[in-house]
């Protein structure tokens, strides 16, 4: 095995132990499912939490799916790159700080081997959280506000990823 | 033949400098000690040797292909990865051929004592078991040069028996430059002493050239009282020094022969009760020379 291949499976297992390979996903499939539920509860939620003076009549639009999706990307540009940069700032500061580089550094490991696989890690990790999100965002989507065509949904869904 | 050459070595710290101008050689299959007090640029000499920091000044020539094995004063081990993965790891990045990683791992792991840990994770290791699998680390691919700090000044008496005793089977193959101030471990296995201070490369030289410079042997005399020790100094026969019941006499150019004593103790009624000769050890050597301008 080359070296990015056995840095990557040390990231692998890295990531796989912490949990972060569970819980970023799970954060980005929470908050695809959030947006069209919501959405669709939304006068519910401003009925009862809303705090509005007594006799206000709001008319709220039913959202198009097309819509409900693209406000899912929206969040995952706001909230979930903020995740994604928590989760991942410092990898190699820390590995630096901590001690544990100095073993891999003694060794005839190239940079671009040890950067390579933390980021190439990095983005297998974000691209399964937007599209387990992106789907299960979806499906709520598709249960709540009706149907968008699925081929356009994986242009839309590429054209993000790349 | 020379595996490693180290010239002029320098390394300044925004013109402080840490190692200065600091040349040795190390012969294949010997063992180095690189001594001195805190902060004299032991750990500064050896990173910049394993490739950890860039030298300001000077050259080090490696007359070998094969890697380095490097076992930094505190090993820090990834908490979430088992012995066994940790070892196969650098196995596999020093090159190690692949059939082989997995066999040459288990057995490194055994050599060192954790063959009953090689699935545990690092993270719940003890000191004396990370020290081990941080030599581990270092021999897993059976490297010409071994470059261990203070391998085991973290460990207690027994696992520092242990440790010496494996880094004195491993001196067969590798050539060893380690750096210590536990200076029996130093007297035990040493071929050559490197003594550093202030950065500076202060003594230089096999143990017994280093004790021949440093030594002043002498013959102790212990008397059976402290009166017959002040009965035997007022003769004045030889220049001594008397501590309570025992007098140091100094060999040297005018000092005596163990015979002059012993016949004149012989002689008399002296109240001796015993007779040794002391060479300075490497403690008093080291205090010596920490404490040298």
């Amino acid at each position: 095995m080359n070296q990015f291949g056995v840095m990557l499976k040390k990231e692998w297992r890295e990531n796989l132990r912490n949990y972060k390979l569970f819980w970023i996903p799970a954060v980005f499939i929470l908050l695809g499912i959030m947006e069209p539920v919501s959405n669709y509860f939304l006068p519910q939620i401003l009925d009862s939490v809303g705090n509005l003076p007594e006799g206000t009549v709001l008319e709220f639009p039913v959202p198009e799916p097309e819509l409900v999706m693209a406000a899912i990307m929206g969040q995952y540009q706001l909230l979930g790159l903020l995740i994604f940069t928590l989760a991942y700032m410092g990898t190699i500061a820390g590995e630096r700080k901590s001690g544990t580089a100095t073993l891999l550094y003694a060794r005839p490991l190239s940079f671009r081997a040890y950067f390579m696989s933390k980021w190439v890690m990095a983005q297998v990790i974000a691209l399964l959280s937007v599209w387990l999100g992106f789907l299960a965002g979806y499906y709520y989507t598709y249960l709540l506000f009706g149907s968008i065509d699925f081929m356009n949904l994986m242009r839309f869904g590429l054209t993000y990823s790349l | 033949m020379s595996l490693l050459e180290v010239k002029e070595l320098t390394k300044s710290y925004n013109g402080t400098l840490a190692v200065d101008h600091v040349s040795f050689t190390l012969e294949e299959r010997t063992a180095t000690a690189l001594i001195g007090p805190n902060g004299s640029g032991k750990t500064t000499t050896l990173s910049m040797i394993a490739g950890l920091l860039k030298e300001s000044e000077g050259s080090i020539h490696r007359d070998f292909k094969s890697g380095i094995g490097f076992l930094p004063q505190y090993p820090q081990f990834f908490p979430w990865l088992s012995a066994l993965e940790f070892t196969e790891m650098a196995a596999q990045i020093s090159g190690v051929d692949g059939k082989k990683v997995r066999q040459q791992s288990i057995r490194t792991l055994e050599f060192v004592g954790l063959g009953s840990a090689v699935n545990k994770k690092t993270g719940t290791f003890s000191g004396g078991m990370r020290q081990r699998l941080g030599l581990a680390q270092a021999i897993v691919h059976q490297p010409k040069l071994l470059l261990l700090d203070e391998p085991v000044s973290a460990l207690d008496p027994t696992g520092r028996r242990e440790i010496m005793d494996l880094l004195k089977s491993l001196q067969q193959d590798a050539t060893i430059l380690y750096s210590t101030h536990i200076l029996n471990d130093a007297e035990e296995m040493t071929d050559q002493l490197l003594f550093l201070k202030e950065g500076k490369l202060v003594e230089q030289g096999s143990l017994s050239e280093v004790k021949s410079r440093y030594a002043e042997p002498q013959i102790r005399l212990l008397f059976e009282t402290e009166q017959a020790a002040v009965l035997f100094e007022s003769r004045k026969l030889w220049p001594m020094q008397r501590d309570r019941n025992v007098i140091a006499l100094p060999i040297s150019y005018e000092g005596p022969s163990m015979q002059q004593v012993m016949a004149v103790l012989a002689k008399e009624e002296s109240g001796i009760a015993g007779i040794d000769k002391q060479s300075a050890s490497l403690e008093e050597i080291f205090l010596k020379v920490a404490g040298k301008k």
